[in-house]
């Protein structure tokens, strides 16, 4: 039961990443790409994150995962900010 | 800054420091190798409390928990929604640049404003220039997000008045 149900989690994460690489390789700009990557991965990674702990065996294995998760989170949004940005003073300047 | 209320800010410091590297050690080790990881707390959390100290907030719960919620709830819907966006074969998408006055004045609470506002359904914050953040939108409802992201920072930090703290 529990496995199927991390099965889940697991498959929607994976459906996640997917849509998010479709919106990389398909969005016509810059901004709008990082708007696919950004959301769509940290989406997909809390699902995958949600699928594989409830696989954990001990509950410092689930603290880790959820550790991994906020901080693969925190850097991408950072990335995705400073892209934006340094794009933005770029074309201001141009 | 008088230098008694400077001390104890550098205590208060430490001490939090201290105990989130200790608590990360426990975590990542399980517990192995206890001396060694309480060294380097200790160790770290004197330098950082010598050379940079930092202010500590402590989160309002009620608060903690609504700003989680939303920020679940955000990364959830927004992952969705662009993942819908980009799947669809007419790429639904209005994409706009807008500028949003914010009235949060602590630079903890703007970056948090701006780390959040990047998963959050069709907005990405780009700039921060003065009060004024260049935001770029591709849905419809943008505003309403993003002062419903403010409020739940807002409720989650006790704002000092007038926004900076010495």
């Amino acid at each position: 039961m529990i496995n199927l149900l991390a099965g889940a989690f697991i498959i929607a994460g994976l459906l996640f990443f997917l849509a998010g690489t479709v919106g990389l390789l398909r969005f016509p700009d810059i901004y709008s790409r990082l708007h696919a990557v950004t959301k769509a991965d940290n989406a997909g990674l809390g699902l995958l994150a949600v699928g594989i702990a409830l696989l954990a065996d001990t509950w410092r294995l689930v603290l880790l995962i959820a550790l991994l998760w906020m901080v693969a989170v925190i850097a991408s949004s950072v990335a995705c900010h400073l892209v934006a940005r340094h794009h933005l003073r770029e074309e201001d300047q141009g | 800054m008088t230098s008694s209320s400077g001390i104890a800010h550098r205590l208060t410091w430490a001490l939090t420091v201290a105990a989130t590297l200790m608590l990360l050690w426990l975590v990542l080790t399980g517990g192995k190798g206890l001396p060694y990881g309480l060294t380097a707390a200790l160790l770290a959390a004197a330098i950082s409390a010598w050379v940079a100290p930092g202010m500590v907030f402590t989160p309002r719960p009620l608060g903690l928990l609504r700003f989680v919620g939303l920020f679940l709830y955000n990364s959830l819907v927004g992952g969705a929604d662009v993942g819908w966006r980009a799947m669809h074969p007419a790429m639904p998408m209005q994409p706009r640049w807008i500028d949003y006055q914010l009235r949060l004045q602590h630079p903890a609470s703007r970056t948090l404003f701006l780390l959040t506002v990047n998963l959050t359904p069709g907005t990405l914050a780009a700039n921060l220039h003065g009060d004024t953040v260049r935001v770029h939108a591709i849905t419809a409802d943008t505003a309403g997000e993003l002062a419903r992201v403010e409020a739940a920072i807002g409720a989650l930090f006790v704002e000092s008045n007038g926004g900076e703290v010495s």
